[in-house]
């Protein structure tokens, strides 16, 4: 989300670079009186004049104002929810000490601890997840026999206590019923 | 920066969606049927930009100006590679009366402070990959650390061996930094003893 966010803005950015420059060309050319300009730039002055006209003729009841205007609000309804949704921190903290302070890739350690599980039980599925940034909460989701769940919690357990986390955790592991396909 | 940027695409998001939603309004007559004969454009904008004034040529400057210097700043803004800037080289100078010889200047390159606690780090066994960064003040560096580590570590271990490093480091620079280690748990193919 975070480079999502970063390509849009770039993006954004250029577009008002494009327009600004643009702007500045019209404005110059039209003070100055210069009749020639590229043809790009006469292509680009003859569509937006076009564009212009349409919009100026179109009525606001017209179907396909109505339908820019509903793909408007879903465009911004989309970008609302993903913005205002709550972003899991990119890093979480371990520890602090004379030395440094310790901190944790936070996907990093899902995908580690998902993969692991897959490799050393049954489980099918499994998908970690790890919020808070001092304090853990992790939650593993797993299909498979409900008869593994000791062998998924000893291995949770066992990972967060390499790290020193084991004690001071919520953890919370599910098992679902692996569907028979 | 993500913050920033969060803000920026929410407020976007809202803008995108008032003017959707008052468009829709007015379109479906929600808010009096005259308004459904409107233009989305008015007829006044339309012959403005066909036959521009001497206002509107400023006015369109200005916007354009606007527009080019705020586009700019994002850019720069968006492009900048985040972080602290980096430590600089540090100077040691040693009077002819301390050294018994002419007077001394030793310049450590502050590359090669990184590169060798890099190297140091790199070769913990388990330790994946090392990047390490000085930032800061060199009086009081910032020393980033980040290890790619493998899964199977205990961290108690990991942290002794880097504390090691770290202090190899104060004596060779004579700096004591402050350090921030960030982990990536990886499972490694090579033993790890």
């Amino acid at each position: 989300m975070r480079v999502f966010n970063r390509l849009v803005m770039v993006v954004l950015a250029l577009l008002l670079v494009v327009a600004g420059l643009w702007a500045l060309a019209i404005s110059i050319v039209h003070a100055l009186g210069i009749g020639w300009r590229p043809d790009w730039l006469r292509y680009f002055d003859q569509s937006l004049h076009q564009a212009l006209k349409t919009l100026s003729t179109l009525q606001l009841a017209d179907w396909r104002v109505l339908a820019s205007a509903a793909a408007l609000i879903v465009l911004g309804l989309l970008l609302l929810l993903l913005e205002l949704r709550p972003w899991p921190p990119l890093i979480v903290f371990l520890d602090e000490d004379d030395t440094a302070s310790w901190w944790l890739h936070r996907a990093a350690f899902e995908g580690m601890l998902g993969s692991l599980l897959i490799k050393e039980t049954t489980a099918v599925g499994v998908r970690a997840r790890l919020r808070g940034r001092r304090s853990w909460r992790l939650r593993v989701d797993a299909a498979g026999s409900p008869r593994m769940r000791g062998e998924v919690e000893q291995l949770v357990h066992s990972s967060l206590e390499r790290l020193g986390r084991a004690d001071d955790s919520a953890i919370r592991v599910s098992i679902h019923e692996a569907r028979v396909a | 920066m993500a913050v920033f940027n969060r803000l920026l695409a929410t407020l976007l998001g809202l803008v995108l969606l008032a003017v959707g939603g008052t468009g829709l309004a007015l379109g479906l007559g929600a808010l009096g049927s005259g308004f459904t004969q409107l233009a989305p454009v008015p007829a006044a904008i339309e012959q403005l930009a066909s036959a521009p004034s001497q206002n509107g040529l400023i006015g369109l400057a200005l916007a354009g100006l606007l527009a080019l210097l705020v586009g700019l700043v994002v850019l720069r803004a968006e492009l900048r590679v985040p972080g602290q800037p980096r430590m600089a080289d540090l100077h040691y100078s040693q009077s002819s009366a301390e050294s018994g010889f002419g007077h001394g200047r030793t310049v450590v390159r502050a590359g090669g402070l990184e590169h060798g606690i890099r190297q140091s780090l790199q070769s913990l066994p388990a330790v994946v990959r090392a990047h390490a960064q000085l930032a800061g003040p060199s009086a009081r560096p910032n020393l980033l650390i980040d290890l790619e580590m493998d899964a199977q570590t205990q961290l108690s271990t990991l942290k002794s061996e880097v504390g090691q490093a770290i202090e190899r480091f104060r004596l060779t620079s004579g700096k004591q930094p402050s350090t921030e280690v960030q982990i990536r748990l990886v499972n490694a193919r090579r033993p790890v003893n």
